[in-house]
């Protein structure tokens, strides 16, 4: 009890975790009157976040990802690799923000004709970079 | 730039602990569901900023909130400030009992009295559980101003809690003495 009550007050100056905070509630979440019912209407009030509400926005997102037309490149060597990631340094959209689209496009196509590209799939653990225009996977 | 595996990781993640605050703000649950998949939507497509952010996490929380102001105001463009008068009841099943109604009542009126800075600080740290690295992003202001004002508007609800019930207690036990 001396132990909860040096909790409250660390509670009272501002000064405890989140994970102290909750053993209080669990400790005065059913008082229901003095200055301890605090705890009692903050854990009544507390939305809870339905259980697949994570799972359900990931694929949102997905879908968002994958209704997006890029262009997937397969790297299998080394040469082709570099040559990719200076194509893509230079499109860099920060130092390259007046070149042209087409111009832009034409220097990438270049460098994907030594690679493979396509719609192909791609395990997330596999991409090296990524940007709006180009996915870039190493297998 | 954030890639896809390190959003899911490090953002999509945030989605259960920006949903309680949503779901305050908003005073509806459904469409606090709709609204986090609206916030993470929009937070993807503004990823190149959220990589180079100091503190990615307090942002997302920092635009879940905006997102959730600028509906209320397109709702009810009369509406500047957030009060809890229809938060108390939404929260409320209908299965309290009188003292839990009462003591909902009492709380409400008591945070409503607060000042708007104290009042927003104490429910994002005691109500939709956020850190302060993440109140700081939201608020603008130091940790240590925090800490002072949550534990101003604590000590506060507190004093006026023990206020409220120990002259109650005390009427109802003058109530019951002899003459």
């Amino acid at each position: 009890m001396e132990q909860l009550n040096k909790l409250a007050d660390l509670y009272k100056k501002g000064e405890t975790s989140l994970k102290e905070e909750q053993l209080l509630r669990a400790r005065f979440g059913d008082t229901v009157s003095g200055e301890m019912a605090w705890f009692s209407f903050a854990g009544k009030m507390e939305k809870k976040a339905p259980g697949q509400l994570q799972e359900n926005v990931l694929s949102a997102v997905n879908s968002l990802r994958q209704r997006r037309r890029r262009i997937i490149v397969m790297i299998s060597s080394a040469a082709a690799l570099a040559v990719l990631l200076i194509s893509v340094l230079v499109l860099n959209p920060g130092k390259t923000a007046v070149m042209e689209y087409n111009n832009k496009m034409a220097i990438l196509e270049e460098a994907i004709n030594l690679t493979q590209a396509g719609d192909a799939y791609y395990s997330e653990d596999e991409v090296i970079y990524e940007d709006d225009i180009i996915i870039i996977y190493l297998k | 730039m954030m890639n896809s595996k390190e959003f899911n990781i490090r953002i999509v993640s945030l989605s259960p602990r920006i949903y309680p605050m949503v779901a305050r703000l908003l005073e509806n649950d459904e469409e606090a569901v709709d609204a986090v998949q609206e916030i993470m939507i929009r937070l993807w497509k503004n990823r190149g900023k959220l990589g180079n952010h100091p503190n990615p996490e307090g942002y997302v929380f920092l635009t879940a909130r905006n997102y959730c102001l600028d509906l209320l105001k397109k709702q009810n463009p009369a509406k500047n400030q957030i009060s809890l008068d229809g938060n108390s009841l939404a929260s409320m099943t209908g299965n309290e009992n009188y003292e839990q109604k009462e003591l909902f009542r009492i709380v409400t009126d008591i945070i409503n009295e607060l000042p708007v800075s104290q009042r927003d600080i104490i429910m994002m740290r005691d109500i939709d559980g956020l850190e302060f690295n993440e109140i700081m992003e939201i608020t603008g202001t130091r940790i240590e101003n925090i800490r002072v004002s949550l534990s101003r508007a604590r000590r506060k609800i507190g004093t006026r809690l023990n206020d409220i019930y120990n002259y109650e207690y005390g009427t109802i036990k003058q109530a019951g003495r002899p003459l």
